[in-house]
């Protein structure tokens, strides 16, 4: 008997904390110096490498909402200028000059990420230098606390990526869903699958974590009873490579 | 597997119709009978010919070109023609037609007696199966799969119910068209037990290309065994549909009484199912789409191009013209999800 598909209460890992090294410290601080303090509300778009900003995640788990921007801004309000959003993403446009700017700057990589700092009532006139270290030193921890909880943060490999293709065709997915990489059947029975990265909780229903997903295209009536989807004929295995691959599949 | 080209990698492997078309070597030259053998020599001597005749060709054209004078005038009198033009092909393409015909002669041969016997029947856009008895009366019916044992010869007998089609199972004989108000026999034989695709081979409107079949070649014990499963549950009764007359199966109403499978039954009666699939032992008597009587130990679904589970015919019941568009099954969309399961799993049941 499958265990039942996990229901995350909250998010409670979310605001894990681990640190910057030394250098990406330093790089951090002097990307923060040249900002003058003082200023009420003013933007500014810190761009870094976004190795540096989400380590191994994609952009799109880096991301965070606005309303945990505001939970990690009130654990940093005692001690120095609040920031409302750590976003990051690869397509900056030009309308934004000094983030343009900035791409330049950090030259080697195309994948960029920015941190949208808003400067508050940073008081006192001190060095930009000392504010840009100590920023960057609470950035450090802080920073990479907007990490989506481990488990979903999901990279699968490509061999099972490859697999859960193949396991797709095999069982015949396509005939009630369109799956890219499947040009034929387009099935419509189903929701079209194109996107499915972006997608939100898994049938509307779950949250979207691997093992809900693997549990939920293995069998869908006991993840979600009433759902169309029967259950499929794939070993837990498989049913895990599906969900691998598609977790993969990108309209971007 | 991946490497597949084209629409071919995006079906699974299961499909007749890759089956038919893909594998190396392809399944034109890998014959696993007697007849596909003697279409494999003659491919094989065509090519060798076609060779021979390029060369001829080419080496005239090298002669034309920067041959010696004396050559060139030769290769451009009137000799050369009579000889090169009329008396080379005349010969040869001759003896080809003459040899090929007697070499494939056997796939055609008439009913003898000691065959097995099955008629094929061509519809838009699948094939009708069914078994017959020496004399030729109708012993079992079935849809898109054929099943026959090793080492025995079969006659296929090739009908058409709408347009010109055509059989072909690469593996095991040549193609034959299948045309209307005609009966064409074609001869196939396999001599190792496992499973070959089979296609339409004539362009025969619309999804021509999702029209395909299976294969299957039992062993002497495989087979017996799968006779047994066919005909002992459900004896065939005699109720070949005459217009007009009252469904001869009424008389024989064996209702499987579960009460588990009732509502799909219900369901598949209710919505009009019945009217264009039959189902031996209910009231199910339609004849214009596929014989649903063994459909839930079928190896693919839609005309042999999607696997078997419930899945695939939830999605084929709910939105087919979305997976085969222009077939001639309307997309049941206004079922629920629940009617939908209940259909799928009554024909699960139906084995």
């Amino acid at each position: 008997m499958p265990s039942r598909p996990v229901e995350a209460a909250g998010d409670p890992r979310h605001l894990v904390m681990f640190s910057l090294t030394l250098r990406e410290i330093i790089q951090l601080a002097r990307q923060i110096a040249p900002i003058k303090s003082g200023k009420t509300r003013r933007k500014i778009a810190i761009p870094f490498a976004i190795k540096t900003v989400a380590r191994n995640a994609s952009t799109t788990y880096a991301r965070i909402t606005a309303a945990q921007g505001y939970k990690l801004a009130s654990l940093l309000e005692p001690v120095l200028p609040r920031f409302n959003y750590i976003t990051t993403g690869q397509k900056i446009g030009g309308r934004n000059n000094q983030i343009k700017n900035s791409i330049r700057h950090i030259g080697k990589t195309r994948l960029i990420g920015h941190i949208i700092l808003t400067m508050e009532q940073a008081g006192k006139k001190r060095r930009g230098r000392m504010i840009g270290l100590n920023m960057a030193m609470i950035l450090s921890t802080a920073l990479f606390a907007c990490k989506q909880p481990p488990d979903s943060r999901y990279i699968p490999d490509t061999i099972a990526t490859e697999q859960g293709l193949a396991m797709m065709r095999e069982v015949g997915c396509a005939a009630c869903h369109e799956i890219p990489g499947i040009a034929w059947p387009e099935g419509r029975t189903g929701p079209s699958l194109v996107g499915f990265d972006d997608i939100g909780p898994i049938a509307g229903t779950l949250p979207n974590t691997p093992e809900n997903l693997a549990f939920f295209v293995r069998n869908a009536p006991l993840a979600k009873p009433g759902s169309t989807m029967p259950a499929m004929p794939l070993t837990e295995e498989e049913a895990r490579d599906v969900a691998a691959y598609l977790y993969i599949i990108d309209d971007e | 597997m991946s490497r597949r080209i084209s629409i071919l990698s995006t079906m699974n492997s299961n499909s007749g119709i890759v089956e038919a078309w893909w594998g190396w070597p392809p399944p034109v030259l890998d014959p696993a009978g007697p007849y596909a053998d003697s279409v494999m020599v003659l491919t094989w001597a065509l090519i060798g010919m076609g060779a021979v005749v390029t060369a001829i060709v080419v080496a005239a054209l090298y002669v034309a070109i920067k041959g010696p004078e004396r050559l060139k005038t030769k290769l451009g009198g009137e000799r050369a023609v009579w000889i090169g033009g009329i008396a080379f092909p005349g010969i040869v393409l001759t003896g080809l037609l003459v040899w090929g015909l007697t070499l494939t002669a056997s796939l055609t041969h008439d009913i003898t007696g000691n065959e097995m016997r099955v008629r094929v029947t061509g519809y838009m856009w699948w094939f009708d199966v069914e078994y017959l008895d020496e004399s030729g009366n109708v012993v079992m019916r079935d849809a898109n799969e054929l099943h026959l044992p090793v080492g025995k010869p079969v006659v296929i007998e090739l009908a058409s119910a709408d347009v010109i089609h055509s059989f072909w199972v690469p593996h095991l004989s040549g193609k034959k068209d299948m045309i209307p108000g005609r009966t064409n026999l074609l001869r196939i034989q396999a001599d190792k037990s496992g499973r070959y695709g089979g296609v339409c081979a004539e362009y025969c409107g619309g999804p021509h290309a999702l029209m395909g079949f299976v294969t299957v070649a039992h062993d002497a014990r495989g087979w017996s065994a799968w006779w047994q499963s066919r005909s002992s549950e459900r004896p065939e009764a005699a109720d070949r549909h005459v217009p007009g007359a009252l469904p001869a199966v009424a008389r024989n109403v064996s209702l499987r009484a579960d009460s588990d499978d009732l509502n799909g039954r219900q369901l598949f009666m209710d919505s009009g199912c019945a009217a264009c699939h039959r189902v031996a032992g209910t009231l199910a008597n339609g004849l214009a789409g596929p014989d649903l009587t063994h459909v839930g130990s079928r190896l693919t679904l839609g005309a042999g191009i999607l696997p078997n589970n419930r899945g695939t015919m939830i999605g084929w019941i709910g939105d087919s013209q979305s997976i085969k568009p222009g077939n001639r099954m309307p997309s049941y969309d206004m079922l629920s999800a629940k009617e939908m399961e209940a259909i799928a799993i009554w024909l699960e049941q139906q084995k």
